[in-house]
């Protein structure tokens, strides 16, 4: 039996070690992964990169390998710097021959973020249902919360009880639009610092995705049709100050896609090549001509420009290369197979190993025969099996797997 | 048996003279250690209620002075929970009852003297281990409950399970420090205990990852078999006291 607590405990130890070790490495070595801002001129045609290098000192060059100076960079993205050339009463008059507003130029610019993290996350199921056409110019927050699963539920703040006549209102307008529940996934922005509010998006048992709002307090439910072509992974709600759109939608083979404001709910898709849901990130940034779309990858960085009115590819896409990262390096010569818990793409905890053989396991290797003939030759030669538990693990996991064990090493002689 | 009972100066005598056959050898061991821990579950207890008690008062404060769209808000936007007092109590509260059951036992090596009563030496160890186990479970199921029913009187249903699903990784990781701490407390030398303690800070954390709530659920069932497997060590650190290992 004790042989059998003994590995027990020196598998236990080894995992621990597995996962505490690189993680204490991890954050001794680690480099942040640095991309560069890059932006496209309008009066260029071509990106615009802006680095700012270790002693903050700002370059700005374009993908031609031409240097500006900061004014000129100003000047040559004035979609991004027109309050600056305001300031300095350098805005254009006219770009690509449209005349240039500035209230338009700031109500055409917003920005969207997709992270991994924004499906995998656990997520509290209750929202506020604003009033959308309160004739207010702040939204008041309503009295009331609710919940959309196997039926709608209304909840009072003041008193935690259900609002049945408010609940029965809109079940019965959910059902009226062929709504089946239970719901999937409700989308909104819960926020009441917004310029508007556009209600929820939610997904019903049939991967249907409708519109819900409040309106003049009456309930509104549309099918937005979008669910009859494609699975639906993410939405994301987006109150752009020049009403254009609703958000952004993520499908599960990782296109994406606007979804207009409009009676029939128009779906455009970005002409990017779909995404990994999973493990990429996405920046967008709108302006009055294009949508400029940053894709990162764990290795890179790709900008793509699109046609604002399209969403067609305006120009070639720029690629920009992670800097090695120390982290990486150290992981790939000391750390076969190491265990971690959380992950930058989501908020849940998992164990999961990486796995990571090359130079790894040929220096673990020669670990595990350094350990046989120094440390690990006494008790080898007393416990047959021990020895095989201890290959195992310092072959496969390097040095925790030589600590973990040392560690029952102590015990071995403690006892002779 | 006698010699036992008087060595360890516990009113074990003073049972209704069970004999130690047909289980009821297993009810000594269990009343062995009520004797032992019932102070420090009692603290345990009143410290548990005090925490719960003043949590709930804040709670029912908070909604009378902030109002309850602010707070509302607060927990539906941000997810905010309540207890967060508890997160170290639990802890706090498996290791004062391991230390309370096997403190004792070490000293003198007693404990030698406990694996000499008429039962099998697992047995013994292992109602030893039950009894802390079981009343860490009956304290810890209280405090879930008692979170539960209360925040349900403010609250829906998401939010009660919110604040439930944030405790719940600490309940457990209570439980696995009782364990841990019994594995470094009967480990007879101090080379290896300081190595065990430092394994158990290492396992401890996994519980205590500062974590949106219900984030742990993927991971919950992985330290669950952790606690599980945390009885074999117990075992391993006995088999060394017994085999005299210095």
């Amino acid at each position: 039996m004790k042989q059998l607590y003994t590995i027990t405990l020196l598998l236990v130890t080894t995992l621990v070690l597995s996962w505490a070790l690189p993680a204490i490495v991890r954050i001794a070595t680690t480099t942040a992964t640095h991309y560069p801002f890059v932006y496209y001129s309008v009066l260029l045609q071509r990106f615009l990169i802006r680095e700012t290098s270790p002693d903050n000192k700002l370059t700005h060059i374009d993908t031609e390998g031409n240097r500006y100076t900061r004014e000129a960079f100003d000047s040559l993205t004035p979609l991004l710097s027109y309050r600056q050339l305001m300031l300095t009463n350098s805005l254009p008059d006219t770009l690509l021959g449209v005349p240039v507003d500035p209230q338009e130029l700031r109500a055409k610019t917003f920005m969207w973020r997709y992270n991994p993290r924004n499906i995998h996350t656990p997520a509290l199921p209750l929202y506020f249902m604003y009033e959308s056409e309160s004739g207010r110019a702040n939204l008041e927050a309503p009295e009331d919360v609710f919940r959309l699963k196997k039926r709608i539920t209304f909840i009072d703040k003041l008193t935690n009880t259900e609002n049945t006549a408010k609940s029965d209102s809109f079940q019965s307008a959910l059902e009226a639009a062929h709504f089946t529940f239970p719901a999937q996934q409700v989308w909104g922005n819960l926020s009441a610092k917004k310029a508007y509010d556009v209600g929820y998006f939610t997904l019903d048992s049939r991967g249907r995705l409708f519109h819900l709002k409040m309106t003049k307090g009456a309930p509104s439910v549309h099918d937005t049709h979008a669910g009859d072509s494609l699975e639906i992974a993410y939405f994301n709600v987006l109150e752009v100050a020049d009403h254009s759109i609703y958000g952004f939608l993520v499908a599960r083979n990782g296109a994406i896609y606007t979804l207009a404001a409009g009676d029939n709910y128009p779906l455009t898709r970005l002409d990017i090549p779909p995404i990994n849901i999973d493990e990429h990130s996405v920046m967008l940034m709108g302006n009055l001509f294009y949508r400029m779309v940053n894709v990162t990858t764990p290795d890179s960085v790709t900008c793509y420009v699109l046609d604002a009115a399209t969403l067609r590819q305006h120009d070639r896409p720029h690629v920009i290369h992670a800097s090695p990262n120390r982290w990486n390096t150290v992981a790939r010569w000391l750390f076969p197979i190491y265990l971690s818990f959380s992950s930058r793409h989501s908020d849940y905890l998992q164990p999961v190993f990486h796995v990571r053989f090359g130079w790894s396991l040929f220096i673990s290797h020669l670990t595990f025969f350094a350990y046989l003939f120094t440390a690990g030759r006494k008790g080898a030669k007393r416990n047959p099996l021990l020895r095989l538990v201890n290959a195992s693990i310092i072959i496969l996991f390097g040095i925790p797997g030589l600590l973990a064990s040392l560690l029952f090493l102590f015990e071995l002689r403690a006892k002779n | 048996m006698n010699n036992a009972q008087q060595t360890f100066d516990y009113p074990l005598s003073r049972a209704a003279a069970p004999s130690f056959g047909g289980g009821r050898g297993e009810v000594s061991l269990f009343f062995k250690e009520w004797i032992k821990s019932r102070w420090a579950l009692l603290v345990t207890l009143l410290a548990f209620a005090g925490i719960i008690a003043y949590t709930f008062i804040y709670m029912s404060t908070e909604l009378r002075v902030l109002g309850a769209g602010t707070v509302w808000e607060s927990i539906i936007q941000k997810g905010v929970t309540h207890f967060d007092y508890l997160k170290y109590l639990c802890l706090l509260a498996g290791v004062l009852l391991a230390v309370v059951q096997y403190a004792p036992e070490m000293v003198n090596k007693r404990l030698k003297l406990t694996l000499h009563l008429p039962l099998p030496e697992y047995r013994i160890v292992l109602s030893m281990l039950l009894f802390g186990i079981l009343s860490l479970a009956a304290l810890f199921l209280l405090v879930y409950a008692a979170v539960g029913v209360g925040v349900n009187r403010y609250y829906p249903a998401e939010i009660t399970q919110w604040n439930l699903a944030a405790i719940l990784p600490w309940l457990w990781g209570g439980l696995a420090a009782y364990l841990l701490t019994a594995w470094i407390i009967i480990e007879p030398v101090w080379k290896q205990r300081l190595w065990n303690i430092l394994m158990a800070l290492c396992l401890l954390k996994l519980f205590y990852f500062d974590e949106i709530p219900n984030a742990y659920a993927p991971l919950l069932p992985y330290l669950i078999t952790f606690c599980a497997l945390g009885i074999t060590f117990t075992f391993y650190s006995l088999i060394r006291f017994k085999d005299g290992v210095q």
